[in-house]
């Protein structure tokens, strides 16, 4: 037996081969790396100005011009989405050669990693910023007052209701908003005629009698709601006459306590327990689902899979609908309504994020520049408005042509509504939402009662905001 | 009589066997074989129930939504070129270091060992942080070769070897010591050749574990041009409030199939390897 | 006389310095082989667990500075696990519900994953037509991206999806919703993982299983052992070292399960907190609940657990391999 002898040829090649791979690799990489030249584009634009300047200003221009980088991070809607934010880019670039912007792209979990890049102290210079996270990026002084930077008219084209999340306990701006989304009552017309209705309800009364008459005529169910959907409900209590909700202290818990919340919490929570729960137990179809049990994973394919007549959703449905149920065609199939109204008035919710700028950023005057850019009118036309996933944030482009018919119907419903309640309620929105739209699914379930319900969000919320 | 006991127990034998192989077999390819039906479809057909196994209208725009993306080709190559730096690193280092730690006697050997298994033990988000620190305070963050530093050498890795190596007979090695061979001879002319099989199962792990990496490549590489394959089909299907799931099936099948081919050529090369060093014996 | 002893002594210092400098060699060769190794691991592993365990006395925020809070983090903690074993709803006591649910998804998935890799690759190991073929169809899961594969079975899962179809063929009736049901998201998340993972170690048994020596499989044929006895006498316990690593690997792994809950139970933890694990409660404290202090308090809980039990089983696995 031979334990000696040289390494056998094949683990040899192997070796090699890998080691290879790994050089070269390395090698490839490196070189790869694009390295910013900062100096090149100086370069000419001073070979331009030699002619018409004097060589002391020259020289003072070589040393104001150096280049700056600024750093922008945002969430993705895809392939297309990233390449128009590349070509407003290279237009932004174009337009102020002394600014070059990195984009970067943070596909999930996005907030979560701004929070770790500040802990590393590298945050982006500009980043996304959910209105539900505003607050806390606030409180912490994390942003640069935007409201030092830009004028009273710049700040004034956008919708007024669209700045509160952003705005801090001293009255400044943090953040513009880039675009937005309110909720929409989606409803199927043909499922419509066939009950014999001929315009979308009125008030929420109405909803869950349309809902009952849909189920019963055409057997298909009237209503889909998510289990929980503490932000879906919101409306319904304000509409009613409930206070704005505000979640800072353990005290404001008391919110709950209130008659109006009370009252129309149960209505909502009925709506599934009996609707659905209820009816079955009577062996009659539910006249209100939620998406699972008429399985679609969301309330978007219930409604385009026409499962059920009406859901109530946002606009990002609508590039939803065209792309994945292109059949189903606005206007002669589906429509949109505004909300419905409630005792007081009407109300709908809105979703936004801004543009926030990082407070210790090296380049704040760039950064501001940049974000003017990328939401003045110039950069939500191609970002927004074509695109076709939100609304734009600013007042004038809402007659923009380039608008899809839907978003911009809308659009026009605004005037109907009393009041539009952004999706914020405190500092910990995010957390209170989920734990209270989890009791809420409970309780809709069936497996607590609805004063338990009430209490326990009471309770969650105390233990949430203790300090 | 015995004789033909013994060869119906044998055939009865050879029937449960394909039996119970097949019934697992399919129960593992299901998932596929829906997969690979669906991509096909419209979603509007394939979230529809009962589950319709036909796709009609039979569609390869799924397929065409994945390839049409820009940045795909970029993407391929980025998830090999990690695939490949992570598996010679493995490879190579930790095969070192598992047969040093096998093998060779030297002050704290096992404490040291016992150190770094313990390293695997601690939940991911912990390194998190101080890693996107080290990892941004030395420039290779968005950079592939950045985010391999964090798998280069992976504990399990070591492990693996480790315990390979102390399943070998320990004459193996003592003979060659006693011929004058010194430790590093005697692992690359001895040990080398002796821990095929456990080398393609490193390399096959890791090839998978980076090939399919998630979380590493969403938190370190920040341009999409940079991007793996699975932040890549994740970045272009996933939205805020749905994700179009027909193209990301499409897509992690198009994904799926070189390591695939691969695991076919390296299990061939598993086979003979071992073949070889059996047949020393 | 003097001559011999001269000698002797000589021998014997040139032994000993021999030795001593094939004990300097293979220590110097040791610590070549282990460096880049130890280095890197060091680095990226202990550098980042320091830093948690001195971060688990502060409370921080990210942005602003780190103030130093003692034990409160602990305190948290415990007054977590207490309320959760007083029978408190999830949403007061998450850690415990992270914790009961990890436990019982690890004693779930470990052993099937082991038994079920361990058992197919017996099979596999035969000399039997189409081996290839089986042996590509069970690891072929492992093949996947868990984030994505985690994603279409949530669509098998679903209550019109493919595997209640399946489940209707053999027993009518029982249609849970997977993903919706309290409970039996647990269990479609343990049986994802199965799925993924049994193929995987099944390759390292089969790999070890290959270097066991045919003549040992054939004196026991002689002895006249069946194919069962020969798998429970010869095969596993000559398996052992692999099944430590199977075992150990699946323990760390399980215990620590993150990607498929995130996906699957979102990172809210479905329905009453049904699909929640510590790992998910610590990327919760950690990022949404924005407190880090008590997200590596909690990490250094769920290390300890995890190094208790991989410690506790590897002392039992000798005992019951030295018997």
């Amino acid at each position: 037996m031979n334990y000696y002898g040289a390494i056998s040829r094949t683990s040899a090649i192997i070796i090699a081969v890998i080691l290879i791979v790994a050089v070269g690799a390395i090698a490839f990489y490196t070189t790869q790396k694009p390295t910013p030249s900062p100096t090149t584009i100086i370069q000419t634009q001073i070979q331009t100005q030699v002619v018409t300047k004097t060589l002391v200003q020259t020289q003072t221009q070589t040393r104001i011009q150096t280049q700056v980088f600024i750093r922008f991070a945002g969430w993705s809607a895809g392939e297309t989405e990233m390449k128009n934010y590349e070509k407003i880019i290279k237009m932004f670039e174009e337009k102020n050669p002394r600014i070059k912007v990195k984009y970067e792209v943070i596909t999930q979990m996005f907030h979560e990693n701004i929070m770790a890049s500040f802990g590393a102290g590298v945050a982006p210079d500009v980043f996304y910023l959910d209105s539900a996270w505003a607050p806390i990026f606030i409180e912490k002084k994390a942003l640069l007052p935007i409201s030092d930077y830009v004028s009273e008219d710049f700040i004034n084209q956008y919708y007024s209701f669209l700045l509160k999340p952003f705005k801090g306990a001293d009255g400044k701006l943090y953040g513009l908003p880039k675009d937005w989304s309110m909720l929409i009552l989606f409803y199927n017309k043909k499922l419509f005629k066939k009950a014999g209705l001929t315009k979308p309800p009125e008030t929420w009364e109405e909803l869950e009698q349309y809902a009952k008459i849909i189920t019963d005529k055409t057997g298909v169910p009237g209503l889909a709601i998510y289990l929980g959907g503490f932000n879906r409900y919101m409306p319904v209590a304000l509409s009613n006459g409930a206070p704005e909700p505000w979640f800072s202290k353990p005290e404001d818990a008391s919110w709950f306590d209130n008659d109006v919340v009370k009252k129309t919490m149960e209505w909502y929570i009925n709506l599934y327990l009996k609707g659905k729960i209820g009816r079955e137990k009577e062996g009659l179809k539910p006249y209100v689902v939620a998406p699972q049990d008429v399985g679609a994973g969301w309330l978007g394919d219930a409604f385009g899979g026409e499962k059920v007549a009406m859901v109530i959703s946002g606009n990002w449905m609508i590039p939803f609908l065209a792309d994945q149920y292109p059949n189903l065609k606005f206007g002669v199939d589906w429509d949109i309504a505004s909300l419905p109204r409630g005792s007081v008035k009407r109300v709908t919710m809105a979703y936004t994020v801004a543009l926030a700028i990082n407070a210790k950023s090296e380049h704040p005057k760039e950064a501001v520049e940049f974000v003017k850019y990328i939401l003045g009118p110039e950069g939500q036309k191609k970002l927004v408005v074509e695109m076709g996933h939100t609304l734009p944030s600013i007042k004038a482009l809402a007659k923009d042509s380039a608008m899809w018919p839907e978003h911009a119907k809308s659009l026009s419903f605004i005037e109907k509504y009393d009041h539009v309640q952004i999706f914020l309620w405190g500092p910990k929105s995010g957390e209170l939402e989920s734990t209270i739209s989890d009791i809420m699914a409970s309780a809709m379930r069936g497996e607590i009662t609805i004063s338990k319900a009430l209490d326990s969000m009471k309770q969650a919320v105390q233990e949430m905001l203790q300090k | 009589m015995r004789v033909k006991h013994h060869k119906l127990l044998k055939s009865v034998w050879l029937l449960i066997t394909y039996i119970i192989l097949t019934l697992f077999a399919l129960v593992y390819l299901m998932p596929f074989i829906r997969s690979f039906i669906a991509s096909f479809m419209t979603w509007a057909q394939a979230s529809s129930y009962p589950p319709e196994w036909l796709p009609s209208p039979f569609t390869l725009e799924n397929y065409l939504k994945v390839l049409r993306l820009d940045l795909f080709p970029r993407w391929v190559f980025n998830t090999a070129l990690y695939a490949g730096i992570i598996v010679a690193g493995n490879v190579f280092f930790a095969t070192m270091a598992g047969y040093a730690f096998a093998r060779l006697r030297f002050p704290g050997r096992d404490a040291l060992f016992s150190a770094l298994l313990a390293l695997l033990m601690v939940p991911a988000f912990v390194t998190l942080v101080p890693s996107y620190i080290i990892v941004y305070k030395l420039g290779l963050i968005d950079n592939i070769l950045g985010l391999s530093l964090l798998s280069l050498v992976h504990v399990s890795s070591i492990f693996l070897m480790r315990q390979y190596f102390l399943s070998l007979p320990q004459d193996v090695f003592d003979a060659a010591r006693v011929d004058g061979c010194g430790p590093i001879k005697t692992f690359f002319y001895i040990g080398l050749p002796l821990a095929k099989p456990a080398l393609g199962a490193v390399a096959v792990y890791q090839f998978l574990g980076a090939w399919n990496a998630f979380l590493g490549p969403l938190v370190f590489l920040r341009s999409p041009e940079n991007f793996t394959l699975p932040v890549g089909l994740s970045f272009a299907f996933q939205r805020a409030m749905w994700t179009e799931y027909t193209p990301i099936i499409a897509g992690s099948l198009i994904a799926a199939a070189p390591t695939i081919i691969l695991f076919i050529v390296l299990n061939k090369y598993l086979i003979r390897g071992i073949v070889i060093t059996a047949g020393k014996g | 006389m003097k001559l011999t002893n001269f000698s002797l002594t000589l021998i014997k210092s040139k032994i000993s310095k021999s030795f001593e400098k094939t004990r300097q060699r293979e220590v110097l060769a040791a610590l070549t082989l282990i460096g880049v190794a130890v280095a890197l691991n060091m680095t990226f592993g202990y550098f980042a667990a320091l830093f948690a365990l001195y971060l688990s006395f502060f409370k921080w925020d990210y942005i602003g500075p780190m103030e130093f809070v003692g034990l409160r983090n602990f305190e948290i903690l415990f007054r977590e696990l207490v309320r959760g074993l007083h029978g408190a709803p999830f949403f007061l006591a998450p850690f415990y519900t992270g914790l009961r649910n990890i436990l019982l998804y690890t004693a779930i998935v470990v052993p099937a994953q082991t038994i079920l890799a361990m058992v197919l690759a017996a099979f596999a190991n035969q000399k039997i037509r189409g081996v290839q073929f089986y042996k590509v169809s069970y690891f072929l899961p492992a093949v996947t991206c868990p984030v994505i594969v985690s994603l279409i079975f949530i669509w098998l899962f679903m209550k019109n999806g493919l595997i209640n179809y399946f489940i209707q063929m053999v027993i009518p009736g029982f249609a849970p919703d997977w993903i919706n049901d309290r409970n039996y998201l647990l269990y479609a998340i343990s049986i994802v993982a199965i799925w993924g993972t049994s193929g995987h170690f099944m390759v390292s048994f089969l790999a070890a299983m290959q270097s066991i020596p045919r003549d040992i499989y054939e004196a026991a044929m002689l002895d006249g052992a069946g194919p069962i006895r020969r798998f429970i006498y010869v095969t596993v316990p000559m398996l052992k070292p692999m099944i430590v690593y199977v075992v150990v690997m699946g323990l760390i792994g399980a215990l620590q399960m993150f990607d498929l809950a995130y996906v699957m139970a979102g990172p809210s933890g479905g329905p009453g907190g049904a699909g929640y694990t510590m790992a998910l409660d610590i990327y919760r404290e950690a990022f949404l609940k924005l407190r880090p202090g008590v997200a590596a308090a909690k990490s250094l809980f769920l290390f300890t657990l995890i190094f208790i039990v991989t410690y506790v089983f590897q002392k039992r696995f000798r005992v019951i391999a030295a018997r």
